[in-house]
């Protein structure tokens, strides 16, 4: 598989095993930088209250997560339809400050930096369906530990927040909690 | 009394004989025995307090509620899934009610290795007390749900046993499959529903909301701790000082080092937070014609300790248990995504899961990161790697044999095998992170116990080697992994530690 720019040059590095070692330090400076291409104003404005996701992180995190769940391909409902990301959003308010910020850092750079990850002119949120899969995956399989990270975080959060909800459990045949009181 | 941190509406200055960290297995367990004894005991929880109707069955509302960091905890490059738990009972409250002693190999491993100063015997009346009080007794035949009973039909035709664990759980038990979300009816004899009670019934107190930030000393011996209590409802926090010549960290095999660290607590041996044990569980999925609804029922009733090496030397082997998650916790572990993903949840009521836990000896590492958040390090060593891959291709064999049409293995690329002949090879491969679903539910011996300064943190009555009064009672002071579910050994432990200070009152009070 062919590496990305970024990959490529990260592999070209003397400094390659520094790199990995301090990723996140890696992620905090490519956000800084993300910072001036798209800034949150960029974005339309909510029709949720958040607690945590600004404007452009809401519109990232709706993008990702109808990319994981594909519902254009297996007929689940979509997430925006669900309005997960309020779900989302209610669930990373309960994780700690750290996490909050990670998460947040790594949707702006999931956003900004395709060009530097997958060779692509187009933010994630411009990308079509399959590009970004495509797109997705190269995070999935990537040889970079703080991509393959981000992935996972992503998917465990997505997948556990959109599996919880009521309207997808008759998709998967699960009868649902009947216990007197679980409704 | 229990005070909540709704109901805080100023700093907190107190005084006490005993101040118990964290109201789990050890600190719930050690609380209730204290207070009955007479001692003044101050319990600090950093959890919320939760009752049955609290419970509402949700994942999204209840993993972050009874699970440290909303169950998100990983080790430092998301190679295994550290669960533990948050909440006035802590990780009882949400564990499957498996209620085992140890192996007496173990303990013998112990004392042997690392010189603790007791041997099985003397341990057995604490299970004893322990088993009465919370009523333990095998699952009955009836409580045996398809998912339990598919894994017990694999064992049989392989001529494996297929045994049925104790359980403490009550009457109230409708088998509705939610134990991992809290018991809504009540059916768990748990410590938030047996010991709570009690300790506070003998005048123990009880702040909940409550972080501790640090444990105090005077010299060589404690004083303290300091922390916050959070008033959630008007988002104010209060400062908490506890002044209190013995101090029990209680907060687990993750915290208790973290609290240490923090508080600049150091051991001569230098293994706060060095000789990290998980327990590393790796789910398999087997794929059946047949409705099974594996969520349904008592989540975990049958279980084989075949293999089960440490039970005749204290070292190696796995147990094989059946574990049935609720959507999206299953979702969340299922490999890929977009249609693969689908394609496998579809199926869903069709499956049955279960996995291996492996008695590791690796040694993981925890240390507090600049957030002050735990930073843990784990990946299994070889040896262990060749436990996790025999213990999972066995889960593999066990559900072929029962007629499952595929097996999903653990790998987060999706792995199917029909027949024993694809998984030729297997066991020579080398395991590599985030490739393989590793989850753990048991982290333990973080500050492991024994009489040898130089190797371990706390001696065989749980205090700290050079800070008197100081103590831990968790899952943190065993000097090996336990191989099996550790909650009676770590109410065992409560029970041990209270009678322990109890009887050296006087040096520990004067």
């Amino acid at each position: 598989m062919s590496k990305s720019l970024f990959e490529s040059l990260i592999y070209s590095s003397s400094n390659r095993r520094i790199f990995l070692k301090k990723s996140f330090l890696g992620i905090i400076i490519l956000n800084t930088a993300s910072l001036f291409i798209s800034s949150c104003s960029d974005y339309p404005k909510s029709k949720n209250k958040l607690k945590v996701f600004n404007n452009k992180e809401e519109l990232i995190m709706t993008h990702i997560s109808e990319t994981f769940i594909a519902s254009s391909e297996t007929g689940l409902p979509s997430p925006e339809q669900l309005n997960l990301v309020k779900d989302i959003d209610e669930y990373i308010f309960t994780v700690s400050d750290e996490s909050k910020k990670q998460l947040k850092t790594l949707l702006n750079i999931f956003q900004d930096y395709s060009f530097f990850f997958n060779g692509s002119y187009k933010k994630f949120t411009d990308m079509s369906l399959d590009e970004k899969t495509i797109y997705l995956e190269s995070w999935e399989k990537s040889s970079i530990e703080f991509r393959q990270m981000a992935y996972k975080a992503l998917k465990m959060c997505i997948m556990l927040i959109y599996y919880s909800k009521d309207e997808t459990w008759e998709k998967i045949g699960y009868t649902g909690p009947y216990c007197s009181g679980g409704k | 009394m229990i005070f909540q941190g709704k109901n805080i509406n100023n700093d907190i200055v107190i005084e006490t004989e005993v101040c118990i960290i964290g109201s789990g297995a050890g600190g719930g367990t050690l609380a209730k025995e204290l207070s009955e004894k007479g001692i003044k005991v101050i319990l600090l929880e950093e959890g919320s307090y939760n009752l049955p109707q609290d419970f509402n069955f949700r994942e999204n509302k209840m993993i972050p509620k009874l699970f440290q960091e909303s169950g998100g905890r990983n080790t430092t490059d998301m190679s295994v899934i550290v669960t533990h738990g948050k909440g006035v009972g802590g990780s009882t409250v949400h564990n499957i009610c498996l209620s085992f002693r140890p192996e007496k190999a173990i303990i013998e491993r112990w004392q042997k290795e690392y010189k603790v100063g007791f041997n099985y015997d003397d341990l057995v009346p604490y299970f004893e007390k322990v088993e009465k009080d919370l009523e333990i007794k095998p699952i009955r035949e009836d409580q045996i749900n398809l998912n339990n009973d598919i894994f017990r039909k694999g064992c049989e035709k392989l001529g494996l046993n297929a045994k049925i664990p104790n359980h403490n759980r009550n009457s109230n038990c409708a088998g509705c499959g939610f134990c991992e979300l809290g018991c809504k009816l009540d059916s768990k004899n748990n410590v938030l529903k047996i010991y709570i009670p009690l300790a506070l019934k003998n005048g123990a107190k009880i702040y909940s909301d409550c972080k501790v930030e640090k444990i105090l000393l005077d010299g060589n011996k404690v004083s303290g701790v300091k922390g916050e209590i959070t008033n959630h409802e008007t988002k104010k926090k209060y400062r908490i000082f506890v002044k209190s010549k013995v101090v029990v960290s209680s907060g687990g095999a993750i915290n208790t080092p973290i609290l240490l660290m923090k508080s600049g607590i150091s051991s001569k041996s230098n293994l706060i937070g060095k000789t990290l044990h998980l327990h590393p569980y790796s789910p398999v999925v087997g794929f059946f014609d047949q409705e099974i609804q594996g969520w349904k029922g008592i989540p975990q009733s049958i279980y084989c300790d075949d293999f089960a090496d440490f039970k005749k030397d204290g070292y190696g082997g796995f147990i094989l248990i059946p574990g049935f998650a609720h959507p999206g916790s299953s979702a969340s572990l299922t490999p890929s995504h977009g249609k693969e993903h689908w394609e496998i949840m579809k199926e869903y009521p069709r499956t049955a899961a279960g996995g291996a836990m492996a008695h590791d000896e690796t040694n993981g590492k925890i240390n507090v990161n600049t957030s002050g958040n735990p930073e843990i390090t784990y990946w299994p060593e070889k040896s262990d790697q060749k436990i996790i891959i025999d213990g999972f291709m066995k889960m593999a064999e066990i559900y072929l044999s029962a007629g499952a049409k595929k097996v999903l293995l653990p790998f987060t690329d999706p792995f199917y095998v029909k027949s024993m002949k694809d998984m030729e090879g297997l066991e020579k491969l080398e395991l590599k992170p985030r490739k393989i679903t590793l989850m753990s539910v048991h982290p333990q011996g973080s500050c492991r116990m024994g009489e040898d300064t130089n190797n371990s943190v706390v001696n065989s009555n749980c205090e700290f080697h050079n800070v008197k009064g100081l103590f831990i009672c968790d899952t943190s002071v065993f000097p090996t992994s336990l191989g099996t579910p550790p909650q009676v050994p770590t109410m065992s432990l409560g029970v041990m530690v209270a009678e322990k200070i109890y009887k050296d009152k006087i040096r520990l009070f004067s």
